[in-house]
Formats: C-alpha cells, sequence, structure tokens
C-alpha cells in the first residue's frame, strides 16, 4: 500500500524519496573516502528540488499553501531540514551530518505515506488568513534548527570516534565542536519558535477573539518554548556545556515530537482549536 | 538549592491554601487576597525569587502544570487559584531578576532586557483582562435584533441570559463553498476488501492507473425530462458494473428525488434518513436488490421506506426507474446511476434546480471505452477499481452582515469587526438552519498590553539571535 502511494504522489515525491536515500549512502561512503562527496551533494541538491517541485505543485494545484494535513506538513519539514541543512554544511562545514539527515528525510518521506491525503484537502474558513503562511513558515523552521540541533547532540554522546579517536578530528570536525554547533543551531530554533509563537497569538486573536485559548497545541508549543528557554538560561548562567547540555536537548526535542505529533493522540484533542488531520 | 526548593514547596502550599480558603470567596475578593500573597512573597522571597535558577524552575513547574493539564479532558485547571498564582510567581520571579540587572546600552543588556520584558507585558495582558474582560456568545437568526447575549466563561458558554450594552442585528448570513467537480477514486480490491489509495482531480488525455480519461459528457436538463427517456426501469445513461455496490453499511448508492408539483427534492439516501413534507413523512429503513418473494432472479435496487400519510403508516418498495411511486402529490423517484450533489439544504435545491448538471465520465480502461457516473458503481479491472466520485461539499467562509448600534458592517472568519470597545467575531453557523449564524462580542482591556508584548518578544528573540552572533565571530 506504502508503495502505491508513494506511487501515486507522482515522480516529484518517489524520485526525491529514492535520491534522499542514495545521497545518506553515498555521505556514509564519503567518510573514508572524499571522492563521493560530490556525488552525494548533487543527489542531495536534486533531491531538494524535487521535493520544492512537487510543494510547488501542489500549491499550484490547489491554489492554497500545501501546509494543512500530517501529510503535507512532514513533506514540508522534510524541505525546511534539507534547506537549513545545506545552508549549515555551506557555512560551517557539518558534513558528518549528511548521512543522517538524508535517512530522516526519507524516512519522514516514506511515513509520510501513511498519512497522505486521499482526497483533496481544502483550507477551513480559519486558516484562509495571511497569517497561516508567517505561522507555518517560522515554526518549520524551527522545528528543523532543533532537530539538526538535537542530531548533533545525539552525536556529540554517542559518536564512535570519541571512544576510539579522543578529541581528534572526524570528517573535518572536532568532537567537541558538535556541542558548540548543537548550541548555536537551538538559539536559530528558538528564535523562531518565538517569532512563530508571537505570530500565532496575534493570529488566534483575529480568528477566535482570543491570544490565548489553553489548546493542547497551544499548551505545548509554550512547554517546548519554556524547556528551550531553561536550555538556553542554564547554559548561558549556569554554564552548562557537553553531557548535561546534549541531554536536555534531547529532552526538548522529545517535547517538539510531543506538540507536532503526540499531541493529536491526547484525550483534549478530540476539543482541540487545532490539530493536524 | 535547597533554599529554592524550600521555596517552591511553600509557593505551592501557598496557591493550594489560598485555592481552599478562598472557594467561597467572589472574584474581586480573591484577586485582592492572591495579590497580597504576592506582595508578601515579593518583599520577603525577592532574594530567592530574582534568581535565574528560581526563574528556571519556576519555568519548569508551569510546564510540567501545562502539561499535566493536557492529559485532563477539562480546561478548568489554567482557571485555578494555584495555577494563576504559580504564573504570577514566575512573572513576579522574571520581574526580579530584571531589577537586579545594571542597566546599559549595551546589545546584551538591550536584547535581554527587551526579551525579558516581553514575557512580563504579557503577564500585565493577563491581569487586565482578568479584571475587565467580558466575553459574549450572540445566537442570531436572520432579521432578528438582540440586545442578550449568553456569557462565555472559561471558554464555555453559559445558558443564563445577559443585558448588552449595544443592539444587534443580522440583517444578511451566507455561507460559501468551494466548488466540488468530479473526481476518480483508485481502490485496490482484493476479494471483498477495498482500500482506496488516492483520488484525482481528471484532466482530459492523462492516465490515472491505468485508466485514461477521455473527457465528460454533460447535458444540463430538466431530471423529469431524462428520466423520459430509454427503456423501463433501465439506467437513462451508462451501463453499470458490476451491479449491486454498496459503498457503505449506511449511505445508499443513488438518488433519492421527491415530486412535489413544480418542485422537486433531491437526497442521497441514507439509512435512518427522514424526510418530512407538509401531510406526509418517509424514513429510509433500508436497501435492497430485489423485493422478497418476487422474481429473485430479477435484480432491481430499491429503498425500503416507511411512509407516514394522513391515513396511517406502511412500509413501501421505491424500485429505481421512473415508474416511482405516487402519494397524493408527492411522487417518489429512486435512481443509482444519476445521484447528484448532497443536499444540503432545500432552499438551495429548490433555487439551483435548473443548474444541476448530469455528468458521465468517459474512460479507456484495459482497451475497452467505460462510461462512469458520479457516485454510481465502480469498474474493476486487474486489481484496481475505478470510480467517479463527487466530494462532500466543503465550507469555504462564513460571512455575517450586522447592524450594532447604527452602524453597519460585514464579519467573516478571520475579519472580526468593531464598534464602541467591542470585537465582533464570527464564531460558528448551523448547516441545518441557514438563518442562524453565531457571534462572539469580545471586550479585552489586555489587548494593547499583548499586542506590545508579542512585539517585544519577536523583537527581543531577534535581538538575542544578532547578540549571539556577534559573540560567535
Amino acid at each position: 500500500m506504502i508503495l502505491y502511494r508513494m506511487l501515486a504522489e507522482g515522480p516529484f515525491f518517489w524520485g526525491a524519496t529514492l535520491l534522499f536515500l542514495s545521497s545518506g549512502f553515498l555521505y556514509i561512503l564519503s567518510l573514508p573516502h572524499r571522492r563521493f562527496r560530490w556525488f552525494a551533494r548533487l543527489f542531495f541538491f536534486l533531491a531538494f528540488l524535487l521535493v520544492s517541485l512537487y510543494i510547488i505543485r501542489s500549491w499550484w494545484l490547489t491554489s492554497q499553501p500545501p501546509f494543512k494535513t500530517m501529510f503535507q506538513s512532514l513533506v514540508f519539514l522534510v524541505w525546511n531540514i534539507s534547506l537549513i541543512y545545506m545552508v549549515l554544511e555551506g557555512s560551517e562545514n557539518l558534513f558528518f551530518l549528511g548521512g543522517p539527515t538524508c535517512f530522516f528525510n526519507s524516512g519522514i518521506l516514506l511515513l509520510s505515506t501513511l498519512f497522505a491525503d486521499i482526497v483533496r484537502v481544502n483550507l477551513p474558513p480559519a486558516l484562509r488568513s495571511a497569517w497561516f503562511i508567517p505561522h507555518v513558515v517560522l515554526y518549520f523552521a524551527g522545528y528543523s534548527f532543533l532537530f539538526l540541533g538535537f542530531l548533533m547532540s545525539v552525536l556529540y554522546l554517542f559518536f564512535p570516534g570519541r571512544k576510539f579517536l579522543g578529541e581528534s578530528h572526524w570528517s573535518g570536525q572536532l568532537w567537541r565542536d558538535y556541542d558548540l554547533f548543537s548550541y548555536r543551531a537551538i538559539i536559530y530554533g528558538f528564535t523562531f519558535l518565538s517569532l512563530g509563537l508571537a505570530v500565532g497569538a496575534v493570529w488566534a486573536k483575529g480568528a477566535w477573539g482570543a491570544f490565548w485559548s489553553w489548546d493542547p497545541k497551544e499548551n505545548w508549543a509554550l512547554i517546548t518554548w519554556l524547556v528551550y528557554l531553561i536550555y538556553l538560561h542554564m547554559r548561558y548562567v549556569r554554564g552548562w556545556k557537553g553531557r548535561r547540555a546534549a541531554w536536555l536537548s534531547i529532552l526538548g526535542f522529545a517535547v517538539v515530537i510531543m506538540t507536532y505529533i503526540g499531541v493529536n493522540y491526547l484525550p483534549s484533542a478530540a476539543s482541540a482549536l487545532h490539530a493536524y488531520q | 538549592m535547597r533554599e529554592r526548593i524550600s521555596f517552591l514547596i511553600i509557593l505551592s502550599l501557598a496557591g493550594f491554601l489560598g485555592e481552599a480558603l478562598l472557594n467561597g470567596l467572589s472574584k474581586g475578593y480573591k484577586y485582592l487576597a492572591g495579590s497580597l500573597l504576592l506582595l508578601i512573597f515579593f518583599f520577603v522571597g525577592r532574594k530567592v525569587l530574582s534568581q535565574y535558577q528560581t526563574a528556571s524552575m519556576l519555568f519548569g513547574a508551569v510546564s510540567l502544570a501545562v502539561a499535566y493539564s493536557t492529559f485532563l479532558s477539562h480546561t478548568e485547571i489554567y482557571y485555578s487559584f494555584w495555577f494563576n498564582f504559580l504564573l504570577s510567581a514566575l512573572f513576579l520571579s522574571v520581574f526580579s531578576c530584571l531589577l537586579t540587572l545594571k542597566p546599559s546600552l549595551s546589545l546584551h543588556y538591550i536584547s535581554f532586557a527587551v526579551f525579558h520584558l516581553s514575557i512580563l507585558v504579557v503577564g500585565l495582558g493577563f491581569v487586565f483582562n482578568a479584571l475587565g474582560e467580558r466575553r459574549c456568545y450572540l445566537p442570531l437568526h436572520r432579521g432578528q435584533e438582540l440586545r442578550l447575549c449568553l456569557p462565555i466563561i472559561h471558554g464555555r458558554i453559559i445558558e443564563r441570559k445577559e443585558e448588552f450594552p449595544l443592539s444587534v442585528k443580522l440583517l444578511d448570513f451566507k455561507v460559501g463553498y468551494y466548488s466540488q467537480n468530479p473526481v476518480l477514486g483508485i481502490f485496490l480490491h482484493k476479494g471483498d476488501k477495498y482500500r482506496i489509495i488516492k483520488t484525482f482531480e481528471l484532466n482530459r488525455g492523462r492516465s490515472y492507473f491505468g485508466a485514461r480519461f477521455l473527457g465528460f459528457e454533460e447535458e444540463v436538463k430538466a431530471l423529469k425530462e431524462k428520466w423520459g427517456e430509454g427503456d423501463r426501469g433501465a439506467a437513462p445513461l451508462g451501463r453499470i458494473y458490476p451491479p449491486g455496490w454498496v459503498y457503505s453499511k449506511e449511505a445508499f448508492v443513488g438518488m433519492l428525488a421527491v415530486v412535489a408539483g413544480r418542485r422537486t427534492l433531491y437526497y442521497l439516501p441514507e439509512k435512518g434518513q427522514a424526510v418530512v413534507l407538509p401531510d406526509f413523512a418517509f424514513i429510509i429503513k433500508d436497501y435492497r436488490e430485489s423485493i422478497p418473494g418476487h422474481t429473485p432472479q430479477v435484480r432491481v435496487p430499491l429503498l425500503v421506506l416507511r411512509v407516514y400519510t394522513g391515513y396511517g403508516t406502511r412500509e413501501v418498495y421505491l424500485p429505481e426507474g421512473k415508474k416511482g411511486l405516487s402519494f397524493g402529490p408527492y411522487s417518489l423517484y429512486f435512481s443509482t446511476s444519476q445521484p447528484l450533489p448532497r443536499v444540503i439544504r432545500p432552499e438551495r435545491t429548490f433555487s439551483r434546480e435548473r443548474k444541476l448538471r448530469l455528468l458521465r465520465g468517459i474512460f479507456e480502461i484495459g482497451g475497452r471505452k467505460i462510461f462512469l457516473v458520479p457516485n454510481g458503481q465502480p469498474y474493476f479491472q486487474g486489481k484496481f477499481a475505478y470510480r467517479l466520485m463527487r466530494p462532500p461539499a466543503q465550507e469555504k467562509e462564513y460571512v455575517s452582515l450586522l447592524l450594532v448600534g447604527d452602524r453597519k458592517f460585514r464579519i467573516r472568519v478571520n475579519s472580526p469587526g468593531r464598534y464602541k470597545g467591542y470585537t465582533f467575531y464570527q464564531s460558528d453557523y448551523n448547516p441545518s438552519d441557514p438563518d442562524f449564524s453565531g457571534v462572539t462580542a469580545v471586550r479585552e482591556p489586555g489587548e494593547l498590553p499583548f499586542y506590545l508584548g508579542f512585539s517585544l518578544l519577536a523583537l527581543g528573540a531577534l535581538l538575542n539571535l544578532v547578540y549571539r552572533r556577534r559573540t560567535w565571530k
């Protein structure tokens, strides 16, 4: 069924999934053999291009931004993560993240077919607003940065080179730098979350008449924001670094997943104002 | 650490104690007592409150309380005394932290101050709202003027009418729908099990899982004219492959038409559906493929109806075809081959009767020319089943034209109207009552602090990012 659903989404979709998968293997291969790096980058860029074309096509066909359903939002998340990864790889030389990012992206695209939209999805009146696109874009940019921060924290904690190579280089990076990169990614992520939260509150006032309605989604968005606020305070004021900061970053991302997906399965979700369907 | 944990425990105990002691008091006294308690805390525990670790612990405590509350199905927790007390303590802590800093013109100080100030300003908005907010629900009918409303307390509408300071009249109300074209549904079938893969919007000449779309044949004619053609009992258009398809246990394939004089009402029949007309009513009981005891080898789709007339009730069979059944001025017809869009309101049916489109899609499947009618039977080819479907109507917008006091304005979702301190929001509507519009009126004294607070939050977040990036360089 997954295969048929994937085929039904068209060549842009399954092409991107296959390219991400191939790119992931090439990134892994490129760690010992640098000559594969160029191919890995090319495949990654082509996959990103196909996802972009898929989103543009969906937008064109429905004349609406394709960010409404769980399926659409997962595809958009992949697009965001890919874009931010490419920028980070170019600016910070974070090559070691390529493999995990590619496998995550292809996994998400495969997983999204389980939630694939069977019928055309139209925006309900509440989502037909000028605030819809900035709110979603800011949040997904935030989630993407937080994902990359989480990935770097995981690598910092469970990095194989740490055991065997100590502080030595691995793919052009020092092990201790992953902690710093994670911190930077989280600062960006937190900035986007704050902007998304502010935009969402202003939009909620226009649509529902209240800035804050203690809706489950809003509550978990607040919890995510507070957890990363604690992370930043602990890091800045208490000087938390290394393992403790990495574990807090992993906890933060667990809360992000709860906000993004877990909220839909809460008992209070039935009366929620906004949940992905 | 011990000092801070003790402080948190005392704070929680004070909150719970306050909750228990103040339960019987009115809102004003509660706020007064809460403010006094917080003031005492501020002066006694200012040293602890002004520590970042305390603020972080309070952030954590609020997170835990909010996380816990999302596992409950009610929202009372957010309006409880102890929760508001906890929030107030958090705002006090942020305020105390701000006081400990020495003001300067450095980017570090400005970003820090703006960000933390934003939290305080948002908190101020909450306080203002708690003191003077008013939310009201106005259940309006077209042409009706109201000076009474139903209060909304803690997010719930209370069924107790209150006086509203302005007169509100609903002059007009409209619901807009997205246009719905037939789509092709592709199913994967194995024996009796069917799973849908996807529906496709159709483009001429394109292929969808082996089905090439050749185009639509459209006839804009009155339905009764169409039924005058063809063989007795046969489908007016196209052939049905294979017979006897019922796509759900509750909804039956086909269309039911009730002709009353010059008017015709259309229904997509569903089990248990009741149709009530002057001096006549019926309930759709079931769908069958032949009349029991009558030529079982001939399969004729029919509806089982329970009919209520002025003379009594009886069960009747309404077979598919042009013959139909007559009950006084009413004639009932059933067809499985020309179902029409779901009738949402009878008024729409009357006015749009002439616009109804009778369609059939022409496809090339497995080298054969196949005709499919919307919501009709599917065509099976290999492991796929192809069915032309008409998606259900989806609302695009609701628009109310209001006369508030002496001012007339239009409101829709995401576009409220304002008048004399009140903001009017389009809240809901009733699909079965086209004249009804639910409007919420809100007076919110904390609106300005909220807007200011969220703007500062955005600014503070951006300044913080700029400051951090500079330190990286």
